[in-house]
């Protein structure tokens, strides 16, 4: 037996239809050629950050991550957007009608796996296609923003809103999530403090300008490009050296995530459970 | 929160998955054993179990009602070289890098729960690395820890740097002087001195490892709400997680680019990773 034969008999994980099936609640899978996009979504409109989906895709980077034919991974989302802001997870629902379990599995795991996972079980090349239409500030967009290319729409703009909140003035908590985190690797420290104290966005030029993402496009020509993008990383060099080469793009975002990422949910969950205890009241 | 079932997973399925190289047991309180085993004995090391273990922490980490990890092996041994030949073309080296950055890195990350190592080696094993790296290890009396990658002990080596995540857990734990020292010449300490070193908790005899393991097990599960030892145990994990994303990816490359590098010397005992009729996978 070849070790060809190891990987493809030895295979642990699930096939492209099965998780295809056990996702399709919240992510669409089309590959061609090995190249796999990956598309949220809900009912087939833009994916809404309920604790189901919340929870759901951090599970699907593993899945993806275990299928030896996912050769790049693009990331997109629906209508232009990878979560619909306006679906959020302050449906009421948490933190206060969660029992303590639920609340450590969906505040502190569940955000560490809709992030981490992404990068610690996804081994081949990765592409972002942000293709905002409308100028909707883009939300929970940590995993676009660590991929190995990002390309975005000329209407994307970039931001944070949990501390300086428009939905809910005077009741900000720290952005602790993991997108202000992976802003701020990006943009740096000044920057990055002053977007998530005023809740100010930037928009695509200077997103480009400042190093947030490599080419900007208009919003029809972002998937098709990175398409593009991907063929082109496989014609250049066998599977070894584009795994070996994404893990040495990735090797900066692990250390960081790995000093910093939990040390933001905490603070950030730590504000919404002291404000939750704090209404009970 | 019943929306969420359908993506954990189950031990009935991973029992069955595993079972040639991994044996299950939990108890009422969600103590899970692992047991390592080939065949119902040792467990032997080979391509396959080494893919195979490093997927499976990512169900087992998956499984809500898993509340303590012991990790263990089979007849009072850990794992030891299966002495077959490593088969294989050019995808050799990187599911060698692949399946063991997973081996070490996944059961860090991929388990959020309290973790414990119950290890028996008496011989020249292997792969101590989840096993070093629990939140807590116990060893048996007769266990001796040592690296056999560098130096070439009674033929269990042969002149590779130990890149393969032992040499490293070890070093975390012992330090670099008595680690460099311990590779350098392939000498094992005892489990005396592993205890002396701050390398494992307790020293039980044999027939008394795993039973103490799951008291162990029992105890932080009593002491404490779910939430609660998750996140305790982040805080042990997190010393391993900054060191894995540190260092484990350049211990691995450089193993495994010696191992590249001097093809004539480890071929003939690696069965050759070059297949050279077999073209260049895309």
């Amino acid at each position: 037996m070849s070790l060809r034969d190891v990987t493809a008999n030895f295979n642990y994980g699930l096939s492209l239809d099965e998780y295809s099936e056990k996702y399709s609640h919240c992510l669409i899978f089309d590959r061609e050629d090995g190249i796999l996009t990956v598309r949220t979504h809900t009912d087939g409109g833009r994916c809404h950050l309920t604790l189901e989906n919340h929870h759901a895709i951090g599970q699907a980077w593993v899945d993806i991550g275990r299928d030896p034919e996912n050769e790049v991974v693009i990331v997109t989302g629906t209508d232009g957007d990878f979560f619909d802001i306006n679906e959020h997870l302050a449906d009421g629902t948490f933190p206060n009608k969660c029992t303590p379990d639920d609340v450590y599995q969906i505040s502190y795991s569940d955000t560490m796996w809709l992030f981490e996972k992404f990068l610690f079980n996804i081994e081949v090349p990765t592409i972002a296609a942000l293709c905002t239409s409308d100028r909707t500030p883009v939300a929970h967009v940590e995993v676009p923003y660590v991929c190995d290319i990002v390309l975005c729409s000329e209407a994307t703009t970039f931001g944070d809103i949990h501390f300086s909140m428009p939905a809910n003035p005077g009741m900000g908590i720290p952005c602790g999530d993991g997108q202000a985190l992976a802003l701020e690797e990006l943009i740096g420290h000044r920057r990055m403090s002053y977007l998530a104290y005023t809740g100010e966005f930037i928009d695509a030029q200077k997103a480009l300008e400042w190093g947030i993402v490599n080419e900007v496009l208009p919003q029809d020509e972002v998937l098709p490009r990175a398409k593009e993008l991907a063929r082109k990383i496989i014609a250049s060099a066998p599977s070894i050296s584009r795994k070996l080469q994404a893990q040495l793009v990735k090797r900066p975002w692990k250390q960081r995530l790995v000093n910093d990422l939990q040390n933001h949910i905490s603070h950030e969950m730590f504000a919404i459970m002291a404000l939750s205890n704090e209404r009970k009241k | 929160m019943s929306s969420l079932d359908q993506y954990r997973t189950r031990i009935e399925e991973y029992s069955e998955k595993y079972a040639e190289f991994m044996k299950f047991e939990r108890d009422e309180l969600g103590v899970l054993t692992v047991y390592l085993h080939t065949k119902g004995g040792a467990s032997l090391w080979n391509n396959f179990n080494h893919r195979a273990l490093g997927q499976s922490w990512a169900d087992i980490g998956r499984d809500p009602e898993n509340q303590v990890v012991i990790l263990t092996g089979t007849d009072g041994q850990w794992i030891a070289p299966e002495g077959g030949k490593w088969t294989g073309g050019w995808d050799l080296l990187w599911t060698a890098y692949a399946g063991q950055l997973r081996f070490f890195e996944s059961f860090v990350h991929n388990i959020e729960v309290p973790t414990i190592g119950a290890l028996s080696s008496p011989g020249p094993s292997i792969h101590l690395e989840p096993a070093l790296a629990c939140d807590l290890t116990i060893c048996s009396d007769v266990t001796r820890f040592g690296d056999f990658h560098y130096y070439n002990h009674a033929g269990a080596g042969m002149g590779n740097p130990a890149g393969d995540g032992t040499g490293l857990a070890i070093e975390e734990l012992i330090g670099r002087k008595r680690a460099a020292y311990l590779v350098y010449l392939g000498k094992t300490i005892d489990a005396q001195t592993a205890l002396d070193w701050g390398m494992v908790n307790e020293v039980l005899p044999v027939d008394q490892l795993v039973s103490r393991a799951q008291e162990l097990g029992r105890e932080i599960v009593n002491a404490a709400p779910v939430g609660a030892r998750r996140l305790q145990s982040q805080m042990f994990k997190r010393e391993w997680k900054k060191r894995l994303a540190d260092d484990w990816a350049f211990h691995l490359s450089h193993e495994l680019l010696s191992l590249a590098l001097n093809e004539d010397h480890y071929g003939p005992r690696m069965g050759g990773y070059k297949n050279k009729n077999e073209p260049v996978p895309r």
